[in-house]
């Protein structure tokens, strides 16, 4: 959580996969949520693709029916923790919702439409009590003691009113040519949220190729309260408010965009809340039980009755003892979720993101080109928490040339990292940084031929090159890595799949200087040493 | 129309190993839960209702086993459906047509033969396999599909109904050759989220 908040994406994917988080490990009943974190954690670090495989697996659970169909008597009488975590069903929305975006980050907008209209499920509504106010779960499990088991199936049936759901769902539509069901669902999010109506029409006049969903602030922790600590309730961490997120692009002004999601509020929703905790705490009749028991231990003439008696007062006991709320719940979920819709026009742009009121986080995002034969990209971006804000996040310079990024370069300001100190220090892009240069590109032809351009690696072939990174373990691809993400050698990791450009991913590895490589095989340091000579010739430079 | 209530086969199958997983089940899963997602056994019955179809429709009637041979490159499914089906799971419900029993009982008694279009093939030889599907390739025609749904739920169930459409397209005429569909009614119980 904490390596989150502060960006360090790596570091918390490492902790999630020490902790056995994996799309197949299926085993326990808080998997899920396990993997709902890991793939969040992935989309906020730019590895889009490499979270398709646990995106997959998540939306597999999501769609199921009925998965603690059989615990719900065990949940009264053992407590929560038997049942398999789900989420609330606004932590659904949201996990669809990320679904939505990995796909669309991949250019997958049907299936991102498919996702996002997952989230837009119809939501169960018990009204308000008598002084207006959307009744509580406390009150919820309070009329239904008074009333019965009927109470809790006498809601009405309403529609979703989750305005991002909605416009994912238009953007896909419209992305994939579908301008009526684009037309429909973009109408839904502005009738929910009229100040989404600006980025609307200027998705509709093509006037946005680019799609922006940030993430700010921290969602509500859900604590126990309530009779034995039976009902949960949510305590807010990032106060919600009304203000907007300003973009940039190329120092230009793009606009002022709204919130689309309020997770304080949804959380504070009974519609958006499960009736389990509801159905525990009605069920709490230990007081009742116990009352109930000890009349009739009291009252028996025989030993038969004087047993029911003992019997209803350990059951009352047991349930009361055991029955607290699952306090389980997303922490990596944002208090809010900002879209914006604007237009990057030139390659190699920055796009600059304020987000936040009192306490605003902002962050620059260099390399975002326009989409590339596609209507539309999509990028989303983690705010990290206010006042956590590393030196990546607002910096102006892209260090690393990568299959992400081709772009102009910033010198690390000395000869490569030999320690050679240069005031006319050229930025060493033609040259791969496991051999002390600033390219953590893929081997490819294209690669090759740029360094030997520069004099680098001469008489090397393709298989030549490729097996410096193979006698140094670094993975290329994600199918490589099992197909999920993996550390990057910029981090002191061993792979070296790029994270998307326009990411958070992308500003932490690439725009901000990192160690020289340190290789491992004896091959890549006599290599390494080679191109040292080649550049101290003056060649490349 | 077929209706299945859906108790999902457990036993994922493997489409093409590193590219994804067949349709996915409830694998991961508590048992008792089921899903209105498509399955294995629908595609199954979808390809056995085509190759019905195909063998008495008027494009493929009059052809027998020494008629010219025709060559259908088939391309992954168009989803236009409410639910999520992965891009391997795309290719991985044409492959299962394509290697279905009636559809190659059917390419033997028309001389036809169901292969993988070009890009696909680039594809899985980027990724090392053997693509052995590359042999005697130059497509006549083009078969691709598309799927819809539409959804209705309620407090403890969820029925989807798929349309699966599929043509087949002269690739020198541009004439569509053959169109059918396939309904798929799917429902499931219990709690969404719970």
């Amino acid at each position: 959580m904490q390596t989150t908040a502060v960006g360090e994406y790596g570091a918390a994917r490492s902790r999630l996969y020490a902790a056995g988080v994996s799309p197949e490990n299926t085993r326990g009943n808080s998997s899920l949520l396990d993997r709902v974190r890991l793939l969040q954690v992935d989309l906020a670090d730019g590895q889009a693709r490499a979270a398709e495989v646990n995106a997959n697996r998540v939306y597999e659970v999501l769609r199921t029916q009925g998965i603690n169909a059989d615990r719900t008597v065990a949940s009264v009488v053992f407590g929560e923790g038997v049942r398999y975590w789900k989420g609330e069903p606004f932590e659904q929305a949201l996990a669809y919702t990320y679904i939505a975006v990995q796909k669309a980050m991949i250019g997958d907008w049907g299936n991102a439409r498919a996702a996002a209209e997952g989230s837009l499920f119809l939501l169960r509504d018990f009204g308000e009590n008598e002084r207006g106010r959307r009744l509580s779960q406390q009150e919820l499990a309070e009329r239904a003691a008074r009333a019965g088991d009927r109470y809790l199936e006498s809601y009405e049936v309403r529609d979703s009113d989750f305005a991002l759901g909605y416009f994912l769902s238009g953007v896909a539509s419209l992305a994939i040519g579908d301008q009526t069901g684009a037309s429909e669902r973009l109408a839904e999010a502005v009738a929910l949220r009229p100040d989404l109506a600006d980025a609307v029409e200027a998705l509709h006049r093509g006037e946005a190729n680019t799609i922006l969903i940030v993430d700010y602030g921290l969602a509500p922790t859900k604590v126990a309260t309530g009779p034995s600590g039976a009902i949960s309730d949510y305590s807010v961490n990032t106060w919600s408010d009304q203000s907007a997120m300003r973009v940039t692009v190329d120092g230009r002004e793009a606009g002022r965009f709204p919130i689309a999601a309020d997770v304080n509020a949804m959380a504070a929703d009974h519609s958006w809340r499960n009736l389990e905790d509801v159905r525990v705490a009605k069920a709490i009749i230990g007081q009742g039980l116990v009352a109930t028991g000890a009349v009739v231990a009291a009252t028996a003439d025989d030993d038969q009755a004087q047993l029911v008696g003992l019997g209803l007062i350990l059951a009352g006991l047991a349930t009361s003892a055991t029955a607290s709320a699952d306090t389980r719940h997303n922490e990596l979920l944002p208090q809010r979720v900002y879209v914006a819709a604007v237009d990057v026009a030139e390659p190699d742009s920055a796009v600059r993101i304020e987000a936040g009121g009192r306490e605003s986080a902002s962050m620059t995002l260099l390399g975002v080109d326009p989409p590339s034969g596609e209507r539309f990209q999509l990028r989303y971006v983690r705010m990290n928490a206010p006042g956590a804000m590393p030196r990546w996040a607002s910096s102006k310079q892209v260090y690393y040339r990568s299959d992400s990024y081709d772009g102009a370069l910033a010198s690390l300001g000395s000869g490569a990292s030999w320690g050679e100190a240069s005031s006319d220090a050229e930025p060493l892009g033609d040259l791969p940084y496991i051999l002390g240069g600033q390219d953590v590109s893929t081997p490819t032809h294209e690669a090759l031929a740029r360094y030997q351009a520069a004099g680098y690696l001469r008489g090397f072939t393709l298989s030549d090159l490729t097996n410096l990174y193979r006698e140094e373990r670094i993975t290329l691809t994600t199918e490589e890595q099992g197909g999920a993400a993996a550390r990057h050698i910029l981090e002191g990791g061993s792979s070296l799949v790029a994270p998307l450009a326009g990411t958070a991913g992308f500003a932490r590895l690439f725009q901000t200087p990192h160690q020289a490589y340190r290789p491992r095989s004896e091959l890549v340091r006599r290599v390494a040493g080679e191109q040292r000579a080649v550049w101290g010739e003056g060649v490349g430079h | 129309m077929a209706v299945r209530v859906g108790l999902v086969d457990l036993a994922v199958v493997v489409g093409i190993a590193g590219l994804g997983v067949g349709l996915p089940a409830c694998a991961s899963a508590p048992g008792g839960a089921s899903s209105t997602r498509l399955t294995v056994d629908d595609i199954v019955e979808i390809t056995t209702q085509m190759a019905a179809k195909l063998r008495a429709s008027e494009f493929l009637g009059a052809r027998g086993a020494d008629s010219a041979p025709m060559t259908i490159a088939i391309q992954r499914v168009t989803n236009l459906s409410s639910d999520v089906i992965p891009v391997s799971e795309q290719w991985y419900l044409m492959d299962k047509v394509r290697n279905s029993l009636p559809i190659v009982e059917l390419g033997r008694d028309r001389n036809l033969a169901f292969v993988i279009p070009a890009e696909r093939l680039e594809e899985l030889r980027s990724l090392g396999f053997d693509a052995g599907a590359a042999a005697n390739r130059a497509p006549t025609h083009v078969m691709d599909a598309v799927f819809r749904s539409a959804t209705r739920s309620g407090q403890a169930h969820r029925t989807d109904f798929y349309l699966c459409e599929y043509r087949i397209t002269d690739l020198e005429t541009g004439a569509l050759a053959w169109a059918d569909s396939f309904e798929i009614k799917r429902a499931a119980f219990g709690r969404s989220w719970d």
